[in-house]
């Protein structure tokens, strides 16, 4: 099997559509091989580094993963094979760049793969409501 | 400083940061480059090696970096052979 090239890969974020205030936020970053070959990735840092980032709907970015963040800059070879898929999990406590609580409302997450590229393997971005106190 | 590996529960300890965190700043790193020499350039237009590089912020425009002396302090002092 011949491997594919480096943006082929399916990548996308899960998180949950809606959240009460102040609950901590699982994310699921997926990097899948849709391809029926061999999928060789090759990706920035150990553990793999990525990046989300949660902004309002008008933009304005209140959280980044990797804001402030070291990673290794180890070049890392992974390689999937035809529909697998490598999972990056983490945890958004609700608070923004500078550690206070942001407000309920409506946001947008977005997932980014960092790879040996200079752009990111960006994911759709996808809605996040945070439930306020009066509405759980 | 003490710097935190992202991603892990390792602290190193006493390293060097160097570089930007403005947007738009110039690349200095990437994938791969952990495990090269940092040096540092004199007036004199030589050169002396001030650690290993192991990391970076994600945009790749800040290095983080042990210095020698620490890696001396561990391992040893280093000894320079010819090819």
């Amino acid at each position: 099997m011949t491997p594919a090239s480096v943006d082929s890969p399916t990548v996308t974020l899960e998180v949950p559509s809606e959240v009460p205030a102040g609950a901590p936020v699982p994310l699921t970053l997926r990097v899948t091989n849709p391809t029926d070959r061999l999928l060789t990735l090759y990706l920035r840092g150990r553990p793999v580094a990525f990046d989300v980032v949660v902004a309002q709907t008008d933009g304005t970015v209140v959280w980044r993963r990797l804001a402030g963040a070291v990673i290794t800059m180890v070049l890392q070879v992974r390689t999937l094979a035809p529909g697998e898929t490598l999972e990056l999990k983490d945890t958004w406590k609700q608070t923004t760049k500078t550690g206070t609580r942001v407000r309920p409302g409506e946001y947008l997450v977005t997932g980014e793969l960092l790879t040996d590229g200079p752009r990111p393997l960006v994911t759709p971005s996808v809605p996040l409501r945070i439930l306020s106190a009066a509405r759980r | 400083m003490n710097v935190n590996v992202d991603g892990t529960a390792i602290t190193q300890l006493c390293q060097t940061l160097v570089g930007s965190e403005t947007p738009g700043s110039q690349v200095i790193v990437g994938a791969g480059d952990s495990g090269s020499p940092v040096f540092l350039l004199n007036c004199d237009q030589t050169a002396q090696l001030a650690g290993t590089l192991w990391g970076g912020n994600a945009e790749g425009t800040l290095i983080a970096f042990s210095p020698l002396k620490n890696i001396q302090g561990e391992l040893g002092d280093l000894r320079v052979v010819g090819p």
